[in-house]
């Protein structure tokens, strides 16, 4: 029966049931009555009264109104305002680049900054610099930190009250008449190699005649320079080229770490160093040093010898060079122990062998030394060849004799005005006792810092300068090469670049810009024939970030045949060498936080300095790594922890200078113990080398904090080494790929791209430059050396390095290691919340905000390359944060992070080419470890596409994936490390 | 439940003369009398842990879980060690009353409801751990796969910490329905005893109307067996799919197919080792020896040394394989537990799980309850261990020996895990006063077992 049927019958039967009453009363009601009278007009009325309609309405308007006033307190507004005039080229979220110079060191390498929304945020290597090629070292990659350090100076200070610009230029040039009038006004710098700035210091000097420049530098190759005025009768400035070369011998100098241009040395020794590319001209690297360094980490031979005993080598070098190549030298006498004397013979006869075709460096700062050197290299044929000499006249560099020259005259009384401008010999003067006696009786100092240091302390007037980052500058940088250092952003506090003070000063109105301009004009666009306009000059070498005008000179300098006076003693008793850590250097960046916890690519020690120790001195001390020792050489005494490096020269202490700073910013302030005091003027020059020196075991321990304290690879199948044969393919390798393995899961289905990376074990020389870039791309924090003790570093990438062989003299591996990207990706399967998940394009993505923090993924990762936020770590420094990437999230609390791959840059190379209708490809962008690696050992492209760089190495070479026994499949291959032994 | 026919020559599970009103009085004493001393002593201990340890974990959760020892390669150590410690003591309770009540073990009935107690106070306990241990513990309701407006999001099913979710939360729902179910008719009892209107009203409510008619014996006692029989695999399962939190990892020494038998066994092991402990104190101080007696504690003994050989086997095979595998990685794992930096976790773990129990086959020994109660805390010591080393070694130096790290507690993971310890004593303290813990008719049931008279008996 249908529905309504249905309930029509029930109508009915209700209608005809009988009717029962209830009680008395109710029996009474009448039968349709079934409510009390009254009760239905009641009803309706109720319902049908006008006056409930209004009173519905009055309590509909009231719900309405009081929820809407109650949401009416006042809540802050966080407003994110665009431009109301958009700026000229900007497009918010859009990336400018300029072409730039690096201000990070000496070295000057070529930069693109990137700027978002005004802010420089990130460096990056300039791939047309002539000399740098597109690397930048870990130094560079930090200084974009440095000019966000909150430390700096504000404004202008005169003793020490905040004042103006226009009063400063008042009062000053006053001063500095008074002063000229009295005695000499000394200008102290780094070493200039800008033209420009030299010119500024000329006409500074044509107002103020009594005015001296005197470049400083705490490493500063002055005996390098001074050695070619006495072998070939120039004033040069030696410029390297590895693109000939065959044999490398280097002798104490770091060239892949801290020596001279590292990343220009990295450029180019990968290059010669490529197998498959040079076959059997593969550069062939000798290193005899003390100290185990980056440089000497690469090596085919390191020979350790004791610090003092580089000399001894040197001459025994130069002796078995001589007397192979038939002329007759003047050198000392040298005697030697039968194994190492036939260790340098052999070198000498590969570097014979390879002659025209080699080149021989020297670290020491002995102008004996460095005369030597160029006698071997002009015995070899290489002068003018791998050793091309550059006139020095663009650029003022530090001679350490002058110096000491300066500080005596200060001490007597001789100087009655001192402009500091970035060079800090507060703190790098060997005698701070002397420093401080010296300025004491400097009437008028004048500090030109951008940041608080020891030398500024002391300072008169306060005239801050700018960061590099925010100033204009150029940079000769030999054979007719320029550089151009361009603003990235308006000074972000009242500062001003140092050149512009002096040209106020000298009464010049023309500010620094117009005046580079107008050198550029007078000196350097005349140079050229490419350009007729001086616009269209200087466009173009803005744009560029320099400029090469030519005209080296070929013209080979006279050998002129020198008595040499080398020191060929051996050591007895201990040798101390003080060397530059490549993320600290000198000291100068001793404030920047991520140079402080940059693992150093051989201690693996962050934020501290250290006395190392060969396992031999140290198991004869009965000291172990973090014991605590008094290193004392006359009456200069350090206590410092011990840190036992295999592989350091016997009977050596090395100490890392640039630590101990007590004047600078809250990141630097007391990190390590000021080791310069060591450093000697000897010979007319800063000898950092020194003989004799004890050491005491004192009491306590003190943690170092390093990121990895396993040396060896237990026996694993981690860096495949192949011999030279082998890679070159004409021997079958001993590691063979192995077969698919069958998997569990089903497999992602492919996308578009297939992301992955190859790692070339054999170009990657451990200098850590990636690290810092990723640093700086993907905001990863700095933790502090507590939480490193803690093993809680952040760092995306890292550098495994490992041991093997003789600790007394160990072969050193580098590996990178990053997220692999794991096909079968194991920290994707235990996630409970699915935090960390593939894309289609094969990349393993970890979700912020949606992870809960188990540390399953980390746990399960092989590689360990998973890092967790413990805390908050802070980037709440208002000025440190303006650093951050804004493509990048900051990750809170509580939740884990990895390296992504840069999906960020692979997602604007997938956007751009999208816009112009096209495949993304090669080329479209760069992840930062590979942009940033001076020595391209990183390739990152797309596997599914068989022409992408990262497939021809895959397919060519002897790739292999890291635990590939795990069947977890990784996006990452590396190549197998070669070597070139004798 | 069936008939079973008693012989004579058997030990009766109760000594001394005891009448069923005897029982009654006997197990309410203490919830009638006023608390003692002692009691109060111990509760102010315990109390005072469980708030120090609060007050640690609202610390650590307002710091970070850096406040804890872990670091980048030791991503676990402490918190899932006490997660799997708690978890493994909290099977003896579901063991004892479910397979044994299934294998007619009668020795049971006098330690059942107290070892079931035991269990949800250390499941509570265990429970604390995968929530704090989390980087972000107020978003651990993420874990669990309900509708929601995130696309909807929906959790990992491949993951074993979602297995774990599951597995644990079953286990404690069955158990504390198992538990209440067993209480209903003591709770009658109370209701029938108490003097307390209140009291009366309260037991009355939760006895949900107990009339100890036949017919109301015969369902409760259907619904035991019931119930019984979900909880039996459960015994199984929970610790087995725990142990696959381990097993189904890649890393060296959590990657086994042994985990889950060896896991159980452990559990069992500990299990017991906690209820010889809680009833060798309590039957002391409650004067409870009439009821749970040296028989009693010689029973679990036997279990004690079974599973005790068990894990020993376990240990022993993980070695065995490790050669016989000729992995490497594998390899290193446990020469560097029995050699590495922890090794002095493995050797406590080994004397306290293997060495020393085996003079629980000292019969004079296994007689001496000071003994029993050492052992029984030794075996958790061990167990405890055995839990650290396989988590903590397994991480700390696994693939790249670049990552090897070492790993040493912080005083807010001691405090938090002291804090755990404060829990369940203070839950266990309240339990003893305000339920009857022995379960009362049960035991009744079992009064004549092995006495002269007591021809045949119901058990019930």
């Amino acid at each position: 029966m249908p529905l309504l049927e249905w309930m029509g019958t029930m109508d009915d039967k209700i209608k005809d049931a009988p009717k029962y009453w209830q009680s008395i009363d109710s029996q009474n009601v009448s039968g349709t009555d079934e409510f009390p009278s009254g009760f239905v007009e009641e009803l309706f009325e109720v319902v049908n009264a006008k006056k409930s309609r209004r009173e519905f309405l009055t309590v509909l308007g009231f719900s309405v109104a009081i929820p809407a006033l109650t949401s009416c307190n006042k809540i802050p507004v966080t407003k994110a305002l665009g431009f109301l005039n958009r700026e000229e080229g900007t497009v918010p979220g859009v990336a400018n680049w300029y072409a730039s110079t690096c201000g990070g060191c000496e070295a000057a390498c070529g930069l693109l900054v990137k700027t978002r929304e005004g802010r420089p945020i990130k460096v990056e290597g300039n791939p047309d610099s002539p000399h740098s090629r597109g690397g930048v070292c870990a130094v560079g990659q930090a200084t974009v930190l440095s000019l966000y350090d909150s430390a700096r100076f504000v404004q202008p200070l005169a003793e020490g009250k905040p004042t103006t610009w226009a009063e400063i230029d008042g009062q000053i040039p006053g001063l500095l008449r008074t002063a000229s009038a009295k005695g000499k006004i000394v200008l102290i710098t780094g070493r200039v190699s800008s033209p420009s700035t030299l010119a500024v210091i000329a006409r500074f000097r044509e107002k103020y005649p009594n005015c001296e420049h005197v470049p400083f530098e705490p490493f500063s190759y002055s005996a390098l320079f001074e050695s070619f005025e006495k072998t070939h009768g120039v004033r040069a400035i030696p410029e390297y080229s590895l693109s000939d070369v065959e044999t490398l011998v280097s002798i104490g100098a770091d060239f892949l770490g801290s020596w001279y241009g590292p990343v220009a040395f990295a450029k180019a020794y990968s290059v010669q160093r490529d197998v498959s590319k040079r076959k059997g001209a593969m550069l062939r690297h000798v290193q005899v040093e003390a100290l185990m360094s980056v440089a000497g980490s690469n090596a085919d031979l390191r020979v350790p010898v004791a610090a003092g005993e580089e000399a001894l080598v040197l001459a025994t070098l130069l002796q078995e060079v001589s007397k192979l190549s038939g002329r007759s030298i003047e050198s000392p006498a040298v005697q030697m122990d039968g194994r190492l004397l036939a260790t340098v013979r052999t070198v000498a006869a590969d570097l014979w062998k390879a002659k025209g075709k080699s080149l021989v460096l020297s670290g020491s700062n002995r102008v004996d030394d460095q005369m030597a050197v160029n006698t071997i290299n002009e015995l070899l044929g290489n002068i003018g060849r791998s050793v091309k000499l550059m006139p020095a006249g663009e650029v003022a560099v530090a001679a350490d004799g002058r110096f000491e020259n300066l500080v005596s005259d200060m001490v007597g009384g001789k100087v009655s005005a001192l402009l500091s401008v970035d060079a800090n010999p507060g703190h790098a003067y060997y005698s701070t006792e002397r420093w401080q006696n010296g300025v004491s009786k400097v009437p008028l100092h004048i500090s030109l810092a951008e940041a608080p240091n020891e030398t500024s302390k002391s300072a008169h007037y306060i005239c801050p300068g700018n960061h590099f980052l925010e100033s204009w500058n150029d940079h000769s940088l030999g054979g007719g090469k320029y550089g151009l250092t361009q603003p990235t952003i308006q000074p972000l506090r009242a500062t001003r670049m140092f050149q512009e003070s002096l040209l106020r000063w000298a009464g010049e109105t023309l500010d620094y810009y117009d005046f580079i301009r107008s050198h550029w004009k007078a000196q350097i666009f005349a140079r050229q024939k490419r350009q007729l306009l001086f616009e269209g000059f200087w466009s173009q070498a803005v744009h560029d970030g320099g400029i090469d005008v030519g005209g080296a000179s070929n013209a080979k300098p006279v050998f002129k045949n020198p008595r040499l006076v080398l020191d060929t003693g051996k050591s007895e008793g201990l040798d101390l060498i003080l060397y530059q850590k490549t993320g600290i250097r000198d000291g100068r960046h001793a404030n920047n936080p991520w140079l402080h916890e940059l693992p150093d690519p051989i201690t693996k020690v962050t934020w501290d300095n250290y006395a190392q120790l060969s396992p031999e001195t140290a198991s004869k001390n009965g000291v172990k790594t973090g014991d605590l020792i008094s290193v004392q050489k006359g009456n200069i005494k350090l206590t410092l922890p011990v840190l036992v490096q295999p592989g350091l020269g016997g009977n050596t202490v090395a100490i890392a200078v640039g630590y101990g700073r007590t004047e600078c910013g809250k990141a630097g302030l007391g990190v390590g113990k000021n080791a310069y005091p060591f450093v000697a003027f000897v010979g007319g020059n800063y000898q950092r080398i020194q003989r004799g020196v004890q050491i005491t075991k004192a009491s306590g321990h003190y943690e170092l904090a390093l990121t990895q304290t396993h040396h060896v690879m237990e026996g694993r199948d981690l860096v495949r080494e192949i011999s030279k044969a082998e890679a070159l393919g004409t021997k079958t390798a001993a590691h063979s790929t192995e077969k698919e393995h069958p998997s569990m899961w089903p497999e992602h289905k492919p996308g578009e791209n297939r992301w992955g990376m190859a790692i070339d074990l054999s170009k990657c020389t451990g200098c850590s430059a990636c690290v810092i870039s990723c640093q700086a791309e993907n905001n990863v924090p700095v933790v502090g050396r507590e939480e490193v003790l803690k093993r809680r570093e952040m760092h995306w990438i890292r550098l495994d390095r490992y041991y093997s062989g003789n600790e007394s003299n160990p072969s050193v591996v580098h590996q990178p290691i990053l997220c692999q990207h794991c096909e079968n990706a194991p920290c994707e399967t235990v996630c409970p919340v699915l935090a960390t998940v593939h894309s289609s394009d094969g990349l393993n993505q970890q979700v912020y905000n949606r992870c809960v923090g188990t540390r399953y993924c980390a746990n399960n990762c092989p590689y360990k390359v998973r890092r967790f936020n413990w805390f908050d770590y802070s980037h709440d420094d208002a000025w440190g944060r303006m650093a951050l990437n804004p493509d990048i999230v900051v990750r809170s609390r509580g939740v884990m992070e990895k390296c992504s791959f840069c999906i960020q840059r692979i997602q604007e190379g997938r956007l751009k080419a999208k816009k112009e209708g096209r495949k993304v490809a090669e080329g479209d962008f760069k992840v930062a470890c590979q942009q940033s690696c001076p020595s391209d050992a990183i390739v990152f492209g797309d596997l599914a596409d068989p022409n992408s760089e990262v497939s021809k190495l895959l397919e060519h070479q002897k790739g292999y994936q890291l635990l590939e026994e795990l069947n977890v499949r990784p996006r990452v291959s590396f190549l197998p490390k070669v070597r070139n032994p004798l | 439940m069936s008939h079973t026919p008693i012989s004579s020559t058997r030990k009766p599970l109760v000594i001394g003369d005891k009448s069923y009103g005897d029982v009654t009085q006997d197990v309410l004493r203490p919830i009638e009398a006023r608390p003692t001393k002692g009691w109060f002593v111990c509760l102010m201990v315990a109390a005072t842990c469980l708030v120090f340890g609060a007050a640690t974990v609202w610390y650590q959760i307002a710091t970070g879980i850096g406040t804890w020892g872990l670091n980048k390669t030791v991503g676990w150590a402490w918190d899932i060690t006490n997660f799997v410690f708690w978890v493994g003591i909290g099977h003896a309770g579901t063991l004892i009353s479910a397979i044994l009540l299934l294998f007619r073990q009668k020795w049971r009935t006098s330690i059942n409801r107290a070892a079931e107690a035991m269990t949800i106070f250390a499941v509570i306990c265990a429970a604390i751990f995968p929530v704090i241990h989390m980087g972000r513990p107020w978003l651990a309701f993420w874990v669990f796969p309900y509708p929601n407006t995130r696309g909807p999001l929906w959790v990992n099913f491949r993951s074993p910490l979602l297995w774990d979710v599951f597995a644990i939360s079953t286990y404690f729902t069955i158990s504390l329905v198992f538990w209440f179910i067993g209480l209903i008719p003591d709770l009658a009892t109370m209701r029938d005893h108490s003097s307390s209107a209140f009291k009366r009203k309260l037991c009355g409510v939760f006895s949900l109307g107990w009339n100890g008619s036949a017919r109301t014996w015969a369902r409760y006692e259907t619904l035991c067996l019931i119930l019984a029989g979900l909880a039996t695999p459960l015994v199984v399962s929970v610790h087995s799919i725990v142990s696959m939190d381990f097993a189904t990892a890649v890393i060296p020494g959590w990657h086994a197919t042994l985990f889950p038998p060896y896991f159980v066994a452990g559990a069992v092991f500990s299990g017991f080792a906690m209820v010889l402990t809680l009833m060798i104190l309590t039957r002391k101080v409650m004067k409870l020896d009439s009821y749970i007696t040296d028989g009693h504690l010689q029973m679990m003994c036997k279990v004690l040394q079974l599973t005790g050989l068990m894990v020993a086997l376990a240990y022993s095979t993980e070695f065995f394989m490790a050669w016989y595998s000729g992995n490497a990685y594998e390899r290193f794992v446990f020469i560097n537990r029995a050699t590495g930096p922890f090794a002095w976790a493995f050797w406590t773990m080994v004397t306290c799980n293997v060495v020393l129990p085996q003079l629980l086959w000292i019969k004079r020994l296994r007689l001496n309850v000071l003994f029993l109660l050492g052992m029984s805390i030794v075996v958790n010591i061990g167990m405890w261990f055995e839990r650290f080393v396989i988590i903590t070694t397994s991480i700390h130096r696994d693939y790249l020996p670049s990552s090897w790290a070492d790993y040493a507690p912080t005083w807010v993971e001691k405090a938090t895990f002291l804090g755990t310890f404060g829990l369940f004593f203070t839950c266990f303290l309240l339990f003893l006063r305000f339920l009857p813990m022995i379960a009362i008719s049960e035991v009744k049931g079992v009064l004549h077992y092995g006495k002269a008279h007591g021809k045949e008996v119901t058990h019930g």
